[in-house]
């Protein structure tokens, strides 16, 4: 069954001009990757913060349309009851961070704190938390005094361990460097192998391709086509929703151009080893 | 759709925030006045008296972490917050001049309700402070009553801070994003019309 | 990972001596009762006995070099003023002469009373500034929150005092970015002024958008949680001790009413 569905949902910001959405309809099902992708401006954020529940709870404007959560409407959730089903993460590492923790253990237990867990579960959740991430050896430190990727993983932590059954993620490495990147591109590939429910938005194509099992374009505010990640990113036409194609897919056409094709495009650089060999083979 | 009014309470933060970097910045910058109820006014002016109130009131416990007897002074700039968030509502604050004539109320506050705490804090004679300097040349000058004396002391030095005050934030409630604005639970005062008329 | 550390978190909060270790609203009771008394009493000899045993205590507590520089830099203009101020704002006839400063004639009575005005407020000040120089906000406040206070209130004043460090540091940054950039930031006032505006735009412009990001990133944290909050961080409940010297406190501080109600009346 679906977890999160979208009927022909359009959205309105307050004393803007523009839909950011226009009838939009899709769904995610439990347990599934999933990744949106598209031009800046092309609505994925607020698409985010529809399914979040921030839109029509924290954001005004006018919504249309039916969200269902569980099978119940957006409309009739009550946002704290929605943040222990649905985590978030963002881009700003440094809003992210609550100011008013000095320890990075004290900030990644802090929803555990307001869920009211009880004080042995939390410690222990939170540990394991600090574990898996690899954040063990900054549990002392003030958070307030980390470095934007370090302060990303802890903002994850604290929200991985209220363990939620569904995560959306929207762009976590647009405002890091290189560093910071690749430690939270190893926390997303935990989160693949945990059997949650993942909507990431972005811009990494690649990191799409590796990790996603479905992938919804946007442009303009609608979603222009979606389904399984290797149908939807070996399509060449995606560069006409302005959104990229693997570089692997790209020369996956370049090579059929030259009447030389693959079995199939490739989209990620495994597969692309694989088609090459075996092509080399025949 | 009601207004959620939690952003409100996140603001208020940034409010006591603004009361010390602005106090802070004029003393880097060795102007003559405090500046140090700004973010008292913009916060009641934006989300009312509540939150503007807390403002105040979490400012001067901050202050009183290191001088203990500025907490009497937090009845002062919660008045503050409270005349700010009435003559917000009045739409004061979106034009120049009336935002210019309300500095004369802040200044009335200040001069009144400070006289009055400073006068139960010395024993109910002159107090001890940067008005003094104002204060007892008049008290010698006039031969006023020392109450009276001790308020228009105050009234006087404060004029001038409170001027620059409002100036200050009525460039500051002009230039928040319409977006913002539209959260907050008096926001909607300080959207444009140009904004408005796409809402219809 | 740090064992002891995260087991540190099984016992109660401790920081350092048992004054430290009082309960924040236990302590805030002492401080505030006992500094009382100086207002209420109003003589200086008591009030400068206080400021004595505050010394004492702060060296007992080991707090004395930061307490001492504090309670000087609030108290030394308030004393020397007030007792300026007094000279020449009660004029009697019959004043007794004290002592001539250069020529400048003093007297007795206006001296005693600014005596008494600094002292009392030296006397409480001094109370609540070993209360707040031994007592983290953090634990005041969760204090607060174990009496039934909202953990709204915890966060905006924890957030105020972190949210005051973050942008003076930004607003220190773009001063030094515009010094660089060759704006003038010294000179005469209209060039100081002029300085000062372009530094508030970007600190407030940021700060606000921020605290949008704030909000949301607190309600994924489940901030808007009712109910059932559970601790990470737990308070050592109020000891039989720690109630006994609250009601010695408070005795303190009925005893100095007394006094003084009996002082006025004429009685003693």
């Amino acid at each position: 069954m679906a977890f999160i569905e979208l009927k022909d949902v359009s959205y309105k910001y307050p004393y803007t001009k523009d839909y950011a959405l226009q009838h939009v309809t899709c769904s995610f099902e439990k347990g599934k990757f999933y990744g949106i992708i598209g031009e800046n401006g092309g609505g994925k954020t607020t698409l985010c913060n529809v399914i979040r529940g921030l839109i029509p709870h924290f954001y005004l404007g006018k919504l249309e349309g039916d969200v269902l959560v569980e099978g119940k409407d957006i409309r009739d959730w009550d946002t704290a009851d929605l943040c222990s089903k649905i985590g978030f993460v963002f881009q700003n590492p440094f809003t992210q961070i609550s100011g008013i923790k000095p320890t990075v253990f004290e900030e990644v237990a802090i929803g555990l704190e307001n869920l009211g867990v009880p004080k042995q579960e939390m410690l222990e959740r939170v540990t394991n938390v600090c574990e898996q991430l690899d954040i063990g050896h900054l549990i002392k430190n003030n958070p307030n005094e980390l470095s934007g990727g370090q302060r990303q993983r802890v903002a994850f932590a604290s929200i991985i361990a209220m363990d939620t059954e569904t995560l959306v993620i929207d762009e976590p490495t647009s405002q890091l460097d290189p560093e910071g990147t690749e430690s939270v591109f190893n926390i997303i590939n935990t989160l693949k192998h945990s059997n949650k429910t993942i909507i990431l938005v972005e811009h990494k194509i690649d990191l799409i391709a590796e990790f996603c099992d479905e992938v919804l374009v946007m442009e303009n505010g609608t979603v222009v086509c979606s389904g399984l990640t290797k149908e939807i990113l070996s399509q060449r036409s995606l560069m006409d929703h302005n959104a990229a194609i693997p570089e692997v897919a790209k020369f996956g056409h370049a090579m059929a151009d030259a009447g030389k094709p693959l079995a199939e495009i490739p989209v990620t650089m495994e597969e692309a080893l694989k088609l090459v060999k075996e092509r080399s083979a025949r | 759709m009601k207004k959620d009014n939690k952003l409100a309470w996140f603001l208020v933060p940034i409010g006591v925030a603004v009361n010390f970097i602005f106090g802070t910045l004029v003393l880097m910058l060795r102007l003559p006045i405090y500046l140090d109820c700004a973010g008292t006014i913009i916060v009641a002016a934006l989300c009312g008296t509540w939150p503007g109130v807390i403002v105040g009131l979490v400012s001067n416990i901050l202050n009183a972490i290191t001088d203990p007897g500025t907490l009497l002074y937090a009845p002062l700039n919660m008045a503050f917050a409270v005349l700010a968030a009435y003559l917000s509502k009045k739409g004061v604050f979106k034009k120049f001049v009336p935002t210019l004539i309300s500095s004369l109320g802040f200044a009335f506050i200040g001069g009144v309700i400070g006289a009055l705490i400073t006068w139960a804090r010395f024993g109910f004679d002159f107090g001890s402070g940067t008005t003094s300097v104002v204060v007892l040349p008049l008290y010698a000058a006039t031969g006023l009553p020392k109450f009276i004396c001790q308020i228009i002391g105050e009234f006087l030095c404060d004029l001038l801070d409170k001027v620059i005050t409002v100036v200050v934030c009525y460039f500051i409630l002009k230039a928040f994003p319409t977006r913002f604005l539209s959260k907050l639970p008096l926001g909607d005062i300080y959207i444009s019309d140009e904004a408005k008329a796409l809402e219809e | 990972m740090d064992k002891e550390f995260i087991n540190s978190y099984n016992d109660y909060v401790d920081n350092g001596n048992a004054w430290f270790n009082l309960n924040p609203l236990s302590k805030l009771c002492i401080c505030l009762c006992i500094g009382l008394t100086a207002v209420v009493v109003r003589r200086w000899q008591y009030g400068f006995s206080l400021c004595l045993l505050y010394c004492i205590a702060a060296l007992l507590i080991g707090i004395f070099p930061r307490f001492i520089k504090n309670y000087f830099a609030i108290s030394i203009i308030l004393f020397f003023l007030t007792i300026i101020v007094r000279q020449f704002s009660m004029k009697e006839p019959d004043f007794t002469p004290f002592i001539n400063v250069f020529g400048w004639q003093w007297y007795k009575e206006p001296f005693i009373a600014a005596l008494n005005i600094v002292s009392y407020i030296m006397g409480c000040s001094g109370a609540l500034l070993i209360f707040f120089q031994t007592t983290e906000m953090r634990d005041i406040m969760l204090a607060l929150e174990n009496r039934g206070v909202t953990h709204v209130a915890s966060y905006i004043m924890l957030s105020s005092m972190q949210s005051v460090i973050d942008m003076r540091k930004s607003a220190e940054t773009i001063l030094e970015s515009q010094k660089a950039r060759g704006i003038e930031t010294d000179g005469n006032i209209m060039v100081r002024m002029k300085a000062f505006f372009p530094i508030l735009g970007p600190i407030l412009l940021s700060a606000m958008s921020g605290t949008e990001e704030k909000a949301i990133a607190m309600d994924a944290r489940a901030f808007s949680h009712e109910g059932g909050h559970t601790y990470l961080r737990v308070l050592r409940p109020i000891s039989k001790v720690e109630y006994a010297l609250d009601a010695l406190a408070i005795l303190c501080l009925i005893a100095s009413i007394v006094w003084k109600v009996l002082s006025l009346t004429g009685v003693l």
